[in-house]
């Protein structure tokens, strides 16, 4: 898991960058930091624990990448493409996501809960028990997915594709669905709504 | 401190390792279900089980104990007594511990279960079947809802929004995400209750 330190910055609850003693925001030269991680990223070994929030990351080639028990929460991601990617036990909580490619890649127990996604795409992607509950999703494609136990319950989705996925156990409860397609998918076995 | 997690497909429910980052002896938190593959995951790692915690007794939770006491002689945490005849240690409303050395925090939050316990590690609430992403645990009665929901705002909540969660089904989260998403925690929101029909162009 990336180290649970909490920023130096006297009143900030954000989590320190890996190695450093303050969050991303607080940091003296944050855009060094930001060089720094994205380096990281891009020598696509596997990076494991580390944590970044409110970072920017734009045109990168991550595809390939393993990403393990890290932290990238309120980033901001435009023009990346995660294509057959691994990321397992990754937080990406309100983030932005845009124009990002993630083809074929396997997510599993990550949260990416409140972000937006403008214009991606996860097609073949196995997206397992991930949490994508309260993300605002628009112009973005998850067709030919296995989307077992992913959470989706309180979305805003327009023109979002789920066609031939895997929807068992999936979570749509209270999401808003504006030219949303689940076409050739097993709906029957997602959740739509709760009996309380 | 690593975390690795563990999906039992019997019973739907998450197993949580934490161990140190050398090996050693290292902490299960509900053994719902003790397969190969989370045998596979404590010794590919270089751990032994030596504590369990359970955040109550119901047995998608603790039902991997039996086989897992076989392995591992491990000691077991938990609210209630009585889990299918093991000795247990018991854990108090708002008591501290420090096992294989971590200092684990524990709350009673009753309301799914009688007995049921959340554990913090670090930043890392051990939720159980209290809180979960998008819902709280089920309850029979409105008395047990109410009791629910009063335990969660009195000893989760004040918590920090960036706290994990790691509930006992269903997906990671955090409390920051809970109290924006969770509309169990809003009193005035209801869900909707439409019915799926073949017409729908969604689903044609
Ligand atoms: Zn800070």
């Amino acid at each position: 898991m990336f180290d649970f330190i909490r920023c130096s910055h006297p009143g900030c609850n954000e989590f320190a960058v890996t190695k450093y003693t303050t969050c991303f925001q607080h940091a003296e030269n944050p855009e060094s930091l930001q060089q720094e991680a994205a380096a990281k990223l891009l020598e696509k070994g596997i990076v494991g624990s580390y944590c970044l929030t409110h970072g920017e990351f734009s045109n990168l080639d991550l595809s390939k990448s393993s990403l393990y028990a890290c932290k990238f929460s309120h980033g901001t991601f435009q023009d990346i493409d995660f294509s057959d990617s691994y990321i397992q036990l990754c937080f990406f909580e309100f983030s932005t996501f845009i124009n990002c490619t993630f083809h074929e890649v396997t997510s599993k127990y990550s949260v990416f809960a409140g972000s937006e996604f403008r214009e991606c795409s996860f097609t073949g992607s196995d997206i397992l028990h991930s949490n994508f509950s309260g993300i605002t999703a628009s112009h973005t494609v998850f067709d030919d997915s296995d989307l077992y136990y992913t959470n989706f319950s309180s979305s805003k989705l327009s023109h979002v594709s789920f066609k031939d996925c895997n929807l068992k156990k999936a979570d749509f409860y209270l999401s808003e669905r504006q030219e949303v397609s689940f076409k050739y998918s097993n709906f029957e076995e997602a959740l739509f709504f709760r009996e309380n | 401190m690593k975390l690795f997690f563990h999906f039992s497909v019997i019973g739907f429910s998450n197993t949580y390792l934490i161990g140190n980052n050398d090996g050693g002896a290292a902490i299960l938190v509900d053994p719902g279900h003790m397969d190969l593959e989370l045998l596979k995951l404590i010794e590919d790692n270089n751990y032994y089980i030596k504590y369990v915690l359970l955040t109550h007794r119901h047995a998608s939770h603790t039902k991997g104990l039996k086989t897992l006491s076989k392995i591992y002689d491990v000691e077991i945490f938990a609210n209630s007594p009585h889990i299918h005849d093991f000795p247990v240690r018991i854990v108090s409303d708002d008591s501290h511990m420090n096992l294989a050395g971590f200092d684990i925090s524990a709350f009673l939050i009753p309301g799914h279960s009688s007995d049921s316990m959340v554990y913090k590690i670090s930043d890392a609430l051990f939720t159980g079947d209290v809180l979960m992403a998008g819902r709280i645990g089920s309850t029979s009665t409105s008395l047990s809802r109410s009791l629910l929901l009063r335990s969660i705002r009195e000893k989760i909540l004040p918590f920090d929004e960036n706290t994990i969660i790691f509930p006992g089904h269903g997906t990671p989260t955090t409390l920051g995400i809970e109290k924006i998403i969770n509309t169990d925690l809003m009193p005035h929101r209801h869900g909707s209750k439409h019915v799926l029909t073949g017409n729908n162009p969604e689903f044609s």
